[in-house]
């Protein structure tokens, strides 16, 4: 018997493969950048006017149209735009006439910090109180009644109360501006990132809790803790694991929902980051920064629901099986 | 103040109508406390010197320092305290001696002589080929700036320290200009190097002004630090070093000022004036400025062909109430198309006496404004307002408006036009399709009515939206541009006045003044407009 599958099957599982890693995210980037393009430019009013203001005359405007390469044909700005790419270069800001890498590279660390921070914030209280609440039973009502808090208010009211009372009352930490140097950062975007991790954690809390009590009223669970197997070792090795899949899908669609939900509190709190860059950069169709940041975002989709696939093929081997036989 | 017993009816029809936060509870008190507020051009001068100022730039972050294009607010501000201009731009808006002397030799001819011992921040000095260069690149073809060298031939550099500027048809406003970015001056060397890179924040800039550009994080904030060798003592700077923040949310600037952790913002939004009065980290200051909210006929078709129809609109809005109410005292009433706030300093007392007849003419007056509705033959279409939208203070102008109208019978529907949308509205007549009336915050830059005059009453205009033709009008606005005596000008345009008065093709509801923001330890401020094209910064130290 040979344990290597023919090699039919072996061709078939390599096409799988450049599909799934390489084909499909790359088919997705693509889509998703000609949709951006599009919309972008069906919607109302002249980027040109906008740089140079009412007073200029329509000869200058027709100049820095050719300049910006705005007067060629759409489908052909599209062709060049993404060529370009091809060639890591992203193109120049309408806006700021400057390199597009170089002003997203400046904001991209900030937003990532505010996120990664926030994420940290999200994963440690939302599993520590989803588990306090399955595992010490009288402790449910506290914490469901906690996350359905959280869930309630919106980032923008949790960071205006949260100045309040620690930036201006307290005067524990700065109300505006990112910060400079790991500690400063960490210390001016402290606020931010509890505010965007405030409704999150509240969500990661009560899908952990339901996720752990559904895998505690399981047979087998019910089962091994009959055999006498320890508590916490039945706990860690057949609820806990089993109850990650959700827990784990739902963490990864929360980092793209606190990158979306950064554009808010960004503004909140001063902060330029790569949200509020997005956001300036519609309102003034700056076509390269959008597309430029449109995608950067879709790459990271593509990076979260691949990591997440991964993941649940390592947890559930039933999944590995099937897509692998 | 004369206060019309119909204000205090609109202030708490407001309160009912309009967000409770800005109107309800304190804000009676609030409109009483503003009236007090004076309003001055200059700060008492600062004692000593401070370490470190936190501005916050009046409209986030620059996008660009290059003096050719840096109309807006964040440029300008930033630009001119970077560089020099050629005149100055005094608090009081009057011009004088800057980076050079300027003499109009004849009506055709200006020769500007550059200083002596001024020095680029490289200690190289500043040359009249620095200077001619600088001009010129205000003439390239996509320069922001370009209007204001509309009728210069040529400018050109003789001797180390002499520029001819040659002109087409002789131009009174030029040398006014030259007080404004237009006359801001760079080192020629570094620019040609910088390239298509100069003026951002990759390339930077070179110039010769109190403070010198140190960085620009794109996203995050620009420094500077004081250029020890300036040649005006003046305006030698107090900080030793500026850290200019890119804020742009109003409640985040609010937050910023009250915590301390800014020291001072031009261009403080009217709708946080309240909260900021509130605060003890500083105070709230008012300056004069030719700023001005215009409301304006937008097309040339439509029920406001009918001129009884237009000047019924203009005179049913409550000028002093809008000045109060929304503008929480940071505004004065104005009754004529021209704010008097852009009347040449020198020719202020004949523009007064010619308009002042303009205040009884264009008062508030409902009874009349119905009667003119009833002879307009309106009958009673829809009117559509366009006003850029996510700016508070505008929105609540319009909701007034639209009130106000329904007042006399007249409908208005208001159109909330994203900022593109709305800025595509103010010079393309296919995107001002379907709006009748447009609301809009006017600037002038130059302390002469002809800049704005020069932009309405010219054929095909870009702010003529109206398609208002009148060859006498249009004759005299070329003529007055092409006048010297400061006297002969203004009777060329106040004897036009009653001419587009009369065809209400817009009006100037309320002078805005320049609302500041300075920490309680500090003074030295420009209060006045001005601020936007001097080195205000420079000035402001510890008390």
């Amino acid at each position: 018997m040979s344990t290597s599958p023919p090699r039919s099957a072996r061709a078939a599982r390599a096409r799988r493969r450049l599909w799934r890693w390489v084909l499909g995210p790359a088919a997705t980037v693509l889509v998703a950048s000609f949709a951006v393009f599009t919309t972008l430019s069906l919607a109302p009013g002249d980027p040109v006017g906008r740089v140079l203001g009412a007073r200029a005359t329509d000869a200058q405007r027709t100049a820095l149209r050719h300049e910006l390469g705005l007067d060629e044909p759409l489908p052909l700005r599209y062709v060049h735009w993404l060529t370009d790419c091809l060639h890591g270069d992203f193109g120049l800001s309408i806006a700021h006439r400057s390199p597009v890498s170089e002003l997203i590279g400046a904001r991209l660390g900030t937003t990532l910090f505010l996120v990664g921070y926030a994420s940290l914030l999200v994963v440690i209280i939302g599993l520590a109180l989803g588990i306090l609440g399955a595992v010490f039973r009288p402790l449910g009502p506290v914490t469901a009644g906690l996350s359905g808090l959280g869930i309630a208010i919106p980032s923008y009211v949790a960071a205006s109360a949260l100045v309040t009372v620690f930036a201006l009352r307290l005067e524990w930490f700065p109300t505006i501006g990112a910060g400079s140097g790991f500690g400063d950062r960490a210390w001016h975007l402290t606020l931010p990132a509890v505010s965007l991790a405030v409704g999150w954690s509240a969500y990661v809390a009560q899908i952990t809790r339901t996720a752990l009590r559904e895998e505690q009223s399981r047979e087998h669970v019910e089962t091994a803790l009959g055999r006498g197997v320890p508590p916490a070792v039945v706990f860690r090795r057949h609820v806990l694991r089993n109850a990650a899949l959700p827990i784990i899908t739902v963490t990864g669609t929360l980092i793209a929902g606190l990158v979306a939900g950064s554009v808010i509190v960004e503004t909140a709190f001063g902060i330029d980051g790569i949200g509020s860059f997005l956001v300036s950069s519609v309102a003034t169709k700056d076509y390269n920064v959008v597309l430029a940041i449109s995608l950067l975002l879709v790459v990271l989709f593509v990076l979260i629901t691949t990591a997440i696939d991964s993941l649940h093929r390592v947890l559930d081997p039933r999944i590995r099986d099937r897509r692998t036989s | 103040m004369k206060r019309h017993p119909r204000t205090t009816v609109l202030v708490a029809g407001c309160c009912a109508l309009l967000t409770l936060s800005a109107c309800g509870g304190s804000g009676g008190k609030n409109t009483a406390d503003t009236g007090k507020t004076k309003v001055q051009a200059q700060l008492a001068a600062a004692t000593g010197d401070i370490d470190k100022l936190t501005w916050a730039l009046p409209k986030g972050e620059p996008t660009t320092i290059d003096p050719v294009n840096a109309v807006d607010y964040s440029s300008a501000l930033v630009a001119s305290n970077l560089c020099d201009t050629l005149l100055r731009y005094n608090p009081d808006f009057t011009t004088s001696p800057g980076l050079a002397t300027a003499v109009q030799k004849d009506d055709r001819t200006v020769v500007l002589t550059v200083r002596d011992g001024a020095t680029f921040w490289d200690g190289t000095p500043v040359t009249a080929e620095d200077v001619a260069f600088s001009l010129n690149r205000g003439m390239a073809p996509t320069a922001v700036v370009g209007f204001v060298f509309a009728n210069v031939s040529s400018i050109t550099a003789a001797g180390s320290s002499m520029v001819t500027v040659k002109f087409k048809e002789p131009d009174e406003l030029f040398l006014k200009e030259l007080s404004t970015v237009a006359g801001l001056v760079v080192q020629e060397s570094y620019t040609k190097k910088a390239g298509k890179s100069f003026g951002t924040a990759s390339g930077g800039i070179m110039c010769s002004g109190p403070l010198k550009l140190d960085s620009w994080k794109p996203g995050s904030e620009i420094r500077l630090t004081r250029n020890d060798d300036y040649w005006d003592k003046e305006y030698r700077s107090h900080a030793a070093e500026v850290i200019l923040s890119f804020v742009t949310d109003s409640a985040a600037l609010v937050q910023g000022l009250k915590s301390g952790e800014i020291d001072g913002a031009y261009e403080v939004p009217a709708s946080v004036i309240p909260s900021l009065q509130n605060g003890s980290a500083g105070s709230v200051y008012f300056g004069q400025s030719p700023q001005s909210l215009e409301f304006a006929v937008a097309t040339a078709d439509g029920p406001l062909k009918n001129t009884d129809l237009r000047r019924a609109l203009m005179i049913a809005i409550d000028r002093e109430a809008l000045a109060e109410a929304v503008y929480h005292g940071a505004a004065e009433p104005n009754y004529t198309l021209l704010a008097s706030s852009t009347w040449d300093p020198d020719g202020r007392e004949l523009w007064k006496k010619a308009s002042d007849r303009y205040t009884t003419e264009n008062a508030y007056d409902l009874d009349k404004a119905k009667e003119l509705v009833k002879s307009s033959g309106y009958t009673g279409q829809k009117l559509t307002l366009s006003v850029q939208a996510g700016d508070d203070t505008f929105s609540r102008i319009a909701q007034l408006i639209q009130q106000q109208a329904e007042q006399i019978g007249v409908k208005i529907a208001i159109n909330q036009a994203q900022p593109l949308e709305y800025s595509t509205m103010l010079y393309d007549s296919e995107a001002r399709k379907g709006t009748d009336l447009l609301l809009s915050a006017n600037f002038n830059g130059a302390p002469d009515p002809l800049e704005y005059l020069g932009f309405v009453f010219t054929p095909g205009g870009p702010y003529n939206w109206a398609g208002y033709e009148d060859q006498k009008v249009f004759d005299a606005v070329a003529e007055a541009r092409q006048t010297f005596d400061t006297a002969e000008r203004v009777k060329l345009l106040t004897d036009s006045q009653s001419a587009w008065e009369k065809a209400a093709t817009g009006t100037s509801l309320v002078n805005t003044y320049e609302v500041s923001y300075l920490g309680k330890d500090l003074t030295g401020a420009t209060t006045s407009f001005p601020y936007l094209f001097t080195p205000s910064l420079a000035l402001i130290g510890r008390k």
